[in-house]
């Protein structure tokens, strides 16, 4: 069963979005985590509070916003926003409002696992001005490129690489052969930056989709409503000799070395940044600015449903099954949510956009979609069999079995759960058919579908009656795909979506599980996120500004707020106030922040303006 | 700018070989007074900003007048007519008085005095008064309590200092703070406070420590900094407490609580981990601006 799909008009306009409540379940099955701090001699575990937070991370541990229906709209009305359509001459840009951008861009992680592979330049004045000129030289973007940005994130990506990726380096091999595919297989990742499965390429791509989404949303909030972002996702392709070289000063001009190109770091996204006219700025004050601003780095991935994946172990509030769905408007928006974007990413017209996107529902409350669920856990569950059964002895058994052990461990990675189950995916024969790179296609589809995860999310924190911690998540995974990719690569396996879409060649790229419930995802699971002795092997923690954006002004580049010996303590959006606390209010120790000294926060960074914030 | 590792143990090297007779019962400490013209070497504020990280504003530290005042406190240390050890001295207390911002590239008439003395339950303790006048104003006053530890004394204060810590439910701040193993030595450079239980857990041992500590006023000028703005503005109060020490390597938590009423600020600066604080303090605005 497809999506369904609301009716269209045949253009590239976005449409506007409208808010659905999700309806709270009875009192007697409303819970909330009320996590505790561990007693004197009481062991921790995950369902804990941490015992204090030391980290430069401006996210810290928070809980959801509880938006009232008026700023869920005003944050959907932000979502789908048509491409500014010039830039008018700004004044000085704050540090202050670089470190907002940042933490509404590349520092919040949306995806499940946080994905340390990029880092952010920022560059402005005469340095943004030569990054359009260069930008149309390399002439390969879905968006017209703009004079007058204030200030340009240029974002760097390299491939997607974990734990997950170095296990996969030891499957699909033949047996005694494996003693030299496998180091040969290593040496191609290594060096010539080859993945073992495509989707593990694609995931790099699905993740700069979702960045660019964030960056544009991120601009406006953190400018008021005065700037807008124009994204230029398309990857940086140049054909001619001349675009080659006008890659080449970019990548020089952001700092992109040899070396870090050898390690596979490339340019991803250009985000020009500028103040648009009067009439395309979205009314903002600073108190709904920042409540929405505490609201978009609040949003967690959400992966247990109460009563059905949860622990034997865990607290009652995960073990009693919660009535709930979400109404079918719901899902409505989402779809046009995700159309809106890729066709915003793409410069196709929506129609095009919904003719492209394959998306299967798995509708798990009933027989059909039951069956469908099990058969698809049946499926992945024999590919990780056949992978733990295929794995060359010669190096599991020197680890103690460490791949078999990992590789079984990495089922839950795929285990499905939730009210609605889609997964989406591309046929590449049909995107290259519409003149449209498969990669750059990739990213509009990582963009479009963490866009539709956001307007289920806004929802899920609206109106959050009392003793409850959100109303329904999201959790967006590439687990499954990955799993599903091992198998057609190296056991012959159908896409998840070739029975869904047959004859059209699908190649499945992420699955969306939505949780209607009340209590949010244990803490421990944002702890390895945070905490480095507590950090998941599959996770990365969440950065401080200084590790991975970097600020140019003139030749020198500065990482964001390291200086004279101090790093960020300040988290993104404090005043709001939802921070995670025990029953008698007790909070995490380290986890509110402090802000970073003001004297440093009203520097302007770009621009000539003087003055607090952006003048 | 940081004194060296040489430097300071010239320093250090008297007070560690002078004689410390003691004080027997119904003995006192004569008031010994010391004073001196200090410069503000901006060299040196530098360095005494890079290390407890303030920010440049023009305005000399709160905590920046004591350490520039440190020559006369080992003055008065190695005073003859001082009876008690110095090495292994513990800072237990501290009050500080900023009755106006002192600017940055100011010279200070300073003023130190040491008088009497007070038998505790962990040995004796005594008083450093410490005043810094601009153009004829005492414009800084600080009060500075330290322990001399009786060895055969018992933790009987200890525990009762622990016990009136109370756990605040809301902050207006909280971060933490990393404490790098040379720190204490890197301070001792800065702050000319040579005393070895800073420098390494060999130095440290001798004098009960199993690992080197910060001392005390890195404690306070780096969580004064990391709360900078959630405290009351000068003119001001602080009040702190030194309970537990910070061990080397580290890090801390330093937390403030939401203003009271009378717009007082607590300051409190605990471990990573659960436990007892290191120091509590209290900033609070002060009323009266003249001695």
């Amino acid at each position: 069963m497809r999506m369904d799909a609301p009716s269209a008009r045949d253009d590239v306009a976005p449409k506007p979005l409208e808010f659905v409540p999700i309806p709270p379940p009875p009192p007697s099955q409303r819970w909330r985590r009320g996590a505790s701090f561990a007693g004197t001699g009481e062991k921790r575990s995950r369902y804990s509070l941490p015992e204090s937070l030391q980290s430069s991370s401006p996210i810290g541990f928070r809980t959801r916003v509880n938006l009232s229906v008026d700023e869920a709209r005003r944050l959907l009305s932000i979502v789908s926003l048509p491409r500014p359509t010039r830039f008018v001459r700004a004044g000085g840009i704050t540090e202050a409002r670089l470190f907002e951008e940042s933490c509404l861009g590349v520092l919040v992680a949306r995806q499940s696992t946080n994905f340390r592979g990029f880092k952010d330049v920022v560059v402005g004045g005469d340095d943004a001005a030569r990054v359009a000129s260069l930008l149309r030289r390399i002439g390969h973007s879905e968006a017209a490129v703009l004079d007058d940005a204030s200030h340009v994130h240029v974002v760097l990506s390299r491939p997607y690489r974990t734990p997950f990726t170095m296990l996969l380096t030891f499957v699909g091999h033949a047996p005694v052969v494996s003693l030299a595919t496998v180091p040969l297989r290593a040496l191609q990742k290594r060096f010539a930056q080859k993945d073992d499965i495509p989707t593990i390429g694609y995931l790099q791509d699905l993740h700069l989709g979702i960045l660019g989404d964030v960056i544009e949303r991120g601009v406006v909030v953190a400018s008021r409503g005065r700037a807008r972002a124009q994204v230029h996702l398309a990857p940086c392709e140049a054909k001619s000799r001349d675009a080659r070289a006008a890659l080449a000063e970019l990548e020089e001009l952001v700092g992109l070395s040899a070396a870090d190109k050898r390690e596979g770091w490339h340019i991803g996204i250009v985000a020009q940044v500028g103040d648009v006219d009067v009439d395309e700025r979205i009314d903002l004050d600073d108190t709904t600015a920042a409540r929405l601003g505490a609201a978009l780095v609040s949003l967690r991935s959400e992966r247990i449903q109460p009563g059905v994946n949860n622990e034997s172990a865990a607290p009652e509030a995960y073990r009693e099954r919660q009535d709930m769905d979400v109404p079918d408007e719901l899902t409505v928006q989402c779809g046009r949510a995700l159309y809106n974007a890729f066709a915003h990413y793409t410069g196709l017209s929506r129609d095009v956009a919904k003719e492209l996107l394959m998306l299967e529902r798995v509708d798990v409350l009933t027989p059909g979609g039951k069956g469908r669920l099990r058969s698809i856990r049946k499926d992945l569950e024999t590919v990780a069999e056949r992978v733990i059964k295929n794995l060359p002895l010669w190096a599991d058994l020197p680890l103690g079995r460490a791949l078999s052990r990992n590789t079984a461990r990495g089922k839950k990675a795929f285990a499905l759960a939730g009210q609605r189950i889609y997964i989406g995916g591309l046929s590449r024969r049909e995107v290259t058919a519409r003149g449209l790179s498969f990669d750059h296609a990739v990213r509009a589809f990582g963009a479009a579908s963490a866009r539709s995860a956001l307007v289920a999310e806004v929802s899920g924190c609206t109106e959050i009656p009392a003793g409850c911690d959100l109303l329904a998540g999201i959790c967006l995974m590439a687990g499954p795909v990955n799993q599903n990719d091992i198998g057609k690569s190296f056991y012959g396996e159908p896409d998840l979506l070739a029975s869904a879409f047959p004859g059209r060649d699908p190649t499945s790229l992420l699955v969306w599980t939505l949780k209607a419930k009340t209590v949010a995802d244990p803490v421990g699971n944002e702890e390895q996120l945070m905490n480095p002795a507590r950090k998941g092997a599959l996770v990365d923690l969440r950065p401080g500004p200084h590790e991975v954006v970097v600020v140019k002004q003139g030749d020198r580049f500065a990482p964001l707020r390291k200086r004279d010996g101090r790093t960020n303590q300040e988290r993104a959006f404090a005043a709001v106030g939802n921070f995670i606390v025990d029953d008698a209010g007790r909070e995490i120790p380290g986890n509110r922040g402090a802000p970073w000294p003001a004297a440093w926060a009203n520097e302007v960074v770009f621009g000539t303006t003087t003055g607090a914030r952006d003048g | 700018m940081a004194e060296s590792v040489a430097s300071q143990w010239m320093k250090l090297l008297p007070l560690a070989l002078r004689r410390a007779p003691g004080l027997r019962d119904g003995d006192d400490i004569p008031r010994i007074e010391v004073g001196a013209t200090v410069p503000v070497d901006q060299a040196w504020l530098r360095s005494y900003r890079a290390i407890t990280g303030g920010v440049d504003d023009g305005v000399l530290p709160p905590c920046a007048p004591q350490v520039l005042a440190a020559d006369l406190h080992v003055k008065i240390l190695g005073d003859a007519r001082y009876p008690l050890p110095v090495l292994g001295m513990v800072h237990l207390e501290n009050v500080i008085e900023e009755r106006g911002p002192i600017a940055a590239a100011s010279t200070l008439e300073l003023r130190a005095v040491l008088e009497g003395h007070k038998r505790v339950a962990r040995g004796i303790t005594v008083d450093i008064v410490t005043e810094a006048t601009v153009g004829g104003d005492v414009v800084w006053r600080s009060v500075m309590t330290a322990l001399i530890r009786d060895k055969a004394a018992g933790n009987t204060e200890k525990k009762a200092r622990e016990e009136r810590v109370e756990a605040p439910q809301t902050w207006s701040s909280s971060s933490s703070a990393a404490l790098p193993e040379d720190l204490g030595r890197r301070y001792a450079g800065v702050s000319g406070d040579a005393n070895p239980i800073h420098w390494n857990r060999f130095t440290a041992k001798p004098f009960g420590f199993p690992r080197a500590i910060i001392h005390g006023m890195w404690t306070l000028a780096r969580s004064l900094v990391e709360v900078d703005a959630v405290v009351p503005t000068r003119p001001r109060r602080i009040h702190a407490r030194f309970i537990r020490p910070v061990f080397l390597p580290g890090a801390m938590v330093v937390s403030a609580t939401t203003p009271s009423p009378e717009r007082v600020v607590g300051v409190r600066v605990t471990p990573l981990r659960a436990g007892a604080p290191h120091m509590l303090a209290a900033v609070a605005p002060l009323l009266t601006t003249r001695a």
